[in-house]
């Protein structure tokens, strides 16, 4: 991909090329499919690392624990 | 002697004289509708124009050309014409040659023209321009000062010139025709825009616009009607004009009107087909209140004329033979048994007083009220009459239906007496036009002669249906979309009609709008309309009610209740649906199915309380599917995910008693509730309705969602495109439309299929096939494949508009029927797929079943790619543009975008909004509307929050208008946002508005609000979050039931368009104040200004802010150990 420059005024009035921001468009092929790798990652206990991720980072509704808002002495 | 109930106006048309002095004619005039002389006066007959050209015509007909080509090079010779040889009342002079798209012929050229005709006819003039605002200025202005003192008609007068044309008329003293496209609002405006720039109100005509017969004839038909009766029923003082119809330009424009016959010959003969066109189109025009008729064919004013000879008779009832007797039994009822037998009552002579009717066989009373109009002469008949003698049935027959006459009301007399002269005036159309039509036939031919009417009346009376003109139109006003704005710009060239062309010529019914109208049960319709204009008192309020006592609040709470009834059921038989083909999927039974997203499968296993420990993936998956179905008809307890909530809200449903135990109970409930005589406590009706509502949300939604990424697969980010560029010339295009994802999935997998591809090159269609999605199936598949969007719900039809569409494949939800009708005038086939939605004139309905899914959606696939050769290649326009989007934005994902695999969270979330770099969360959700200006309000509003630093959540055809704005992709949070969005979303790599999904999807709103409470630092409660939701171009009922889950689960909810009890004020109080103390949530409306939506949305977020105490940025405080002590 060829370069992308922009003609800015440096301070001093001195003009400048500026390297614009490039990227490389995306396909569905690049998507990346992060549950896929729930199943292989291990978070603690190796035979169940799906239960495990659920009850961490799905936390929220996964937990037998309360968290946040909700993790107090006298619940609402 | 008993007497018929008459209608009573209140109003009379203004009488108006045209012409120059010694030449005058008078206009306008009547005291009831037009030829109700039985109940009011027509002291003017209709006066008839005939067309005059400035230029020699180029594309008339031959048989329009044929009475004027002695004539055709002089207009003024052509003007005398009309009035000496063919006797039109008016000389209608149009100046075609000042077209800039024609001659162009300049002003002062065309002001010479006329007033050289106007000088030389002794009847009034009229000067009709063309379809150009700015060039008719120029020319009216310049024949207004060349025709000074010879009061002429200048038109049209639009919206857009009125101004100088006006004043041209005010100075030199002339009528205007007010022109306005087919709309008694816009009509009603002109008139008063006119008025006030100091028109004399005897000098303006209303001139409606006319459609054809077969053209929009009944559209223009219904808007004179109403016009009338506005004007002569509820004095309407701005609209007692007399009505103007240019018949000659719409008629003789059509194609059925100019074809010659040998290029058709099933139209008929082309000598007689237009005059009769234009003379049927004239007898509508005068039934629905013409007082001026501009005609083109000389025999068409001859017919005419003879038809209004007949009708301008006054007719009394006994020349309608309708027997009085009727009257006086049906304004006196007696019990049934006491009555005598209706053989009896017809026998019963009338009381002496008054002589008897007269016997059929005599000829009819008859008074000319009219001494320029001859007298009817009896027509002659080609064939025989029927004889008069009637035969026993049809004896039988009357004395079948006096019994039946012998029950009705005032109200069902007034129509029958409305029916009698409207049948009175066919009967004399048809005599004229067998008459007419025996005329024209050539005496050359006589062989042709009897097959004449025969062969003409395929012509007149069938008309094409493909095509209905509309009058041109400022799309740039309808939509911001420039592929919408060019689809409808082809639509104008090919004469279809679309949802946008419907909405400018039918107006929404206030009273249905605004809730206040009750038919639910048959003593009704009842409209409780508050009174207009004036403070009504607490007596009057309470004498307002329907027949059986219910009130205004009532009324509006009970229709409001079965809207949520109704989107919850369309929301929840979908959930069903998936429901259903899971489990089955889940039992292997299904081969085209498997199950994608254990992880999810867990979780919602978790919810449903599956146990999950040492067992198969198969087994929770079936235990799953049981459950899931079973809370569709679950009668006790409560539905499972309500435990998904926050705590806090869980306590105020209970409260307030409002957890659904099933999804299937509460729909039956409130209709049943809402039934004649059950629930008539508004508040109660409006918390049942909630229950329905959060059956809805938390329970039939919840569940599609759910199942659906089991089965389908979670949405994780993709970049997709958006727009009608998705279809190509060069391969089969196919759209899905609708909402299940369950075929749609399969067809994904059958347009991939290389043997598919392979065929559709076959076929010609060397790219292989397209596939596109409208509406919420394409957020489905989109999220999930990266399949491209077509459009939103209002370009349905547009994309058959393209000429590029083999096939549009429906299931449920959202699918116009327009589409059927308009897929005729092009090769698309419309396939329905849903045992619950079948349409008319649809190709083919595939009963889809999912043990064959992908046979069946191979086969449709199959029939597409054989419709690819039968493309009009003259007929495809396809647009290119293309916007890109990254969509897929589940709960799940934002949760990870957050934190990552090991410690995903929405802490970011909550820190920033805490810290004020995100202000709040809005809900951009909904449908298009073509009421107001498409993908206006939803895109508008969602910058101007974004602009400030408010986080966008977006599902349905609202997402995709934000993706048609290049809304939807990271870097847009550059171009738009305001700063601290800014920041978030290109740490986090986001768009500043994140796609959730289809309109069921919106469960995952739910789902995310709440992970956000749980995440704690704002509030305890969803109703705590700084966060809006809003459906700014809403149509379903399934979005009143949304909004109705998001007020029960505390959220603040806006609506645009329009609000469904918005005319009862002690209802919509409750919904948009009251509710708040109940639920935290409340209801809101805005019509249509975006800005107003968004800073109502900011003031909201500001004050949640400020509860929170993060209305303000605080100093960060380094804490030491006393002082913590201190704390604790």
């Amino acid at each position: 991909m060829a370069d992308k420059f922009e003609q800015k005024e440096r301070f001093d009035g001195q003009k400048v090329n500026i390297l614009m921001p490039e990227y490389v468009a995306g396909t569905d092929k690049d998507r990346y499919q992060w549950r896929k790798n729930i199943s292989i990652v291990n978070i603690g206990d190796e035979s169940l690392p799906v239960k495990r991720y659920l009850t961490t980072a799905e936390r929220y509704f996964c937990s037998s624990d309360w968290f946040g808002s909700e993790k107090r002495k006298n619940p609402a | 002697m008993a007497e018929l109930p008459k209608a009573k106006y209140t109003g009379k048309i203004r009488e108006i004289t045209l012409g120059k002095p010694g030449c005058e004619v008078v206009v306008g005039g009547e005291t009831s509708y037009n030829f109700y002389s039985f109940e009011g006066k027509t002291p003017n007959a209709p006066k008839l124009a005939l067309q005059v050209l400035d230029i020699v015509p180029e594309e008339w007909a031959e048989e329009a050309l044929a009475p004027f080509k002695d004539v055709l090079n002089d207009p003024v010779a052509w003007a005398k014409k009309c009035v000496d040889e063919y006797k039109a009342d008016i000389v209608a002079l149009w100046l075609a040659g000042t077209d800039p798209n024609g001659k162009n012929l300049p002003a002062d050229q065309a002001a010479e023209v006329a007033k050289k005709v106007a000088e030389a006819i002794n009847v009034p003039l009229i000067v009709w321009g063309t379809s150009n605002d700015e060039k008719n200025t120029e020319v009216l202005k310049a024949v207004a000062e060349a025709c000074a003192g010879l009061n002429v008609v200048l038109g049209p007068v639009t919206e857009g010139n009125y101004k100088q044309v006006g004043a041209a008329a005010i100075a030199y003293k002339h009528v205007v025709a007010a022109n306005t496209p087919i709309d008694i609002n816009l009509a009603k405006q002109l008139n008063i825009l006119l008025e006030n720039l100091g028109v004399p109100n005897n000098k303006i005509l209303i001139d409606p616009t006319t459609g054809g017969v077969g053209y929009g004839m009944e559209y223009c038909y219904s808007i004179m009607e109403r016009i009338r009766q506005a004007a002569l029923t509820q004095n309407d003082d701005k609209l007692q004009y007399p009505i103007v119809n240019n018949i000659a330009e719409e008629v003789w424009k059509t194609k059925e009107a100019k074809l010659p016959t040998a290029e058709d010959p099933k139209l008929g003969d082309a000598a007689i087909r237009g005059i009769n066109l234009e003379a049927i189109t004239a007898l509508s025009a005068l039934q629905a209140g013409a007082d001026v008729l501009i005609l083109r064919h000389p025999k068409t004013l001859e017919h005419i004329r003879k038809y209004l000879s007949n009708i301008m008779i006054e007719t009394n009832l006994e020349s309608m033979e309708v027997d009085l007797t009727l009257g006086a039994q049906a304004a006196a009822p007696a019990p049934p048994k006491a009555a005598p037998k209706p053989a009896e009552k017809a026998a019963t002579p009338p009381p002496a007083a008054k002589p008897a009717p007269p016997k059929k066989e005599e000829p009819p009373a008859v008074k000319v009220v009219e001494p320029k109009i001859e007298a009817p002469k009896p027509e002659p008949k080609v064939e025989a009459p029927p004889p008069k003698e009637k035969p026993a049935a049809a004896a039988a027959v009357q004395e079948e239906d006096i019994e039946l006459m012998g029950t009705l009301t005032k109200d069902d007399i007034q129509s029958l007496k409305e029916m009698a002269g409207v049948f009175r005036a066919v009967k004399n159309l048809a005599t004229g036009l067998t008459s007419l039509v025996s005329g024209q036939v050539p005496a050359a031919a006589p062989a042709a002669a009897p097959a004449a009417p025969v062969a003409a009346a395929p012509a007149v009376a069938a008309p094409p249906l493909k095509k209905k003109e509309i009058p041109p139109a400022d799309w740039t006003k309808h939509t911001i979309d420039p592929v919408t704005l060019e689809g409808l710009k082809k639509a104008d060239e090919g004469g279809y009609s679309t949802a946008f062309h419907r909405a400018r010529v039918l107006s929404a019914c206030p009273i249905g709008k605004g809730g206040t109208c009750c038919k639910i049960c048959n003593m009704g319709p009842c409209r409780v309309l508050p009174p207009k204009g004036k403070t009504e008192t607490p007596e009057e309020r309470k004498k307002r009610c329907g027949l059986c006592g219910a009130t205004p609040e009532t009324i509006a709470a009970r229709n409001f209740a079965r809207m949520i009834a109704a989107g919850a059921a369309a929301h929840s038989d979908h959930g069903r649906h998936v429901a259903h083909t899971f489990l089955h999927a889940a039992k292997g039974e299904l081969p085209d199915y498997q199950i994608k997203d254990i992880p999810k499968l867990l979780a919602v296993a978790m919810d449903f309380g599956v146990e999950t420990d040492g067992r198969e993936i198969k087994d929770i998956a079936i235990e799953v599917g049981e459950k899931a179905l079973a809370q569709y008809g679950q009668q006790d307890g409560e539905i499972s995910n309500v435990k998904r909530a926050p705590l806090k809200r869980q306590e105020i449903w209970r409260k307030e008693n409002v957890i659904p135990a099933g999804i299937d109970r509460p729909v039956v409930e409130v209709m049943h509730m809402t039934h004649m005589g059950v629930n008539q406590d508004m508040e109660h009706i409006i918390r049942l309705a909630t229950k329905c509502a959060l059956a809805d949300g938390w329970g039939g939604s919840m569940i599609a969602t759910d199942l659906s990424d089991i089965l389908y697969g979670t949405p994780v980010p993709i970049l997709g495109k958006v727009n009608l560029g998705c279809m190509k010339e060069d391969t089969v295009n196919i759209i899905v439309h609708g909402h299940e994802p369950s075929l749609s999935e399969i067809i994904v997998q059958a347009v991939q299929d290389p043997e598919m591809i392979a065929y559709a090159q076959s076929k010609g269609a060397s790219g292989g096939i397209s596939l596109g999605g409208i509406c919420c199936t394409s957020n489905e598949i989109l999220m999930r494949h990266g399949i491209p969007i077509a459009g939103n719900y209002l370009q349905q039809e547009l994309a058959i508009i393209t000429g590029a569409l083999e096939a549009m494949v429906v299931d449920v939800q959202c699918i116009m029927q327009g589409v059927a009708e308009l897929a005729k005038c092009f090769h698309t086939q419309i396939v329905t797929t849903s045992p619950i939605a079948k349409m008319q004139g649809a190709y083919k309905h595939y009963d889809f079943d999912e043990h064959h899914a992908l046979e069946i959606a191979k086969s449709i696939v199959r029939d597409a790619i054989d419709n690819f050769p039968n493309r009009d290649k003259n007929k495809v326009s396809l647009p290119t543009e293309q916007h890109d989007m990254v969509v897929g934005f589940s709960h799940e994902t934002i949760n990870y975008l957050l934190g990552g695999m090991f410690r995903a969270s929405y802490r970011p979330l909550n820190d920033n909004i805490i810290n004020g770099r995100i202000r709040g969360l809005a809900g951009i959700v909904g449908c298009g509307n073509a009421r107001i200006n498409h993908d206006f309000l939803h895109v508008e509003l969602a910058k101007e929050l974004i602009k400030k630093d408010v986080l966008v959540l977006t599902t349905g055809c609202g997402a995709i208008a934000l993706g048609k704005a290049g809304l939807l992709t990271p870097e847009a949070a550059a171009k738009y946002a305001g700063p601290g969005l800014a920041e978030v979303c290109e740490t986090v790599g986001i768009p500043p508005a994140l796609h959730m999904g289809s309109c069921v999807d919106n469960s995952r709103i739910l789902i995310a609000a709440t992970a956000v409470v749980r995440d704690g630092g704002l509030g305890d409660d969803i109703s705590e979050i700084p966060a809006v939701g809003v459906a700014p171009e809403w149509m379903s009922e399934k979005a009143v039931s949304i909004g109705q889950y998001f007020v029960a689960s505390g959220c603040y909810v806006l609506f645009g368009v329009g609000f469904p009890t918005i005319n009862e004020d002690i209802c919509t109080n409750y919904l948009f104040k009251d509710i708040e103390k109940v639920y935290g949530g409340r209801w809101d409306f805005v019509e249509k200004d975006p800005y107003e939506m968004a800073k109502r949305c900011l003031e909201h977020i500001d004050a949640k802010r400020k509860a929170l105490g993060i209305d303000k940025a605080r100093e960060r405080v380094l804490m030491d150990m006393a002082m913590r002590r201190e704390i604790a």
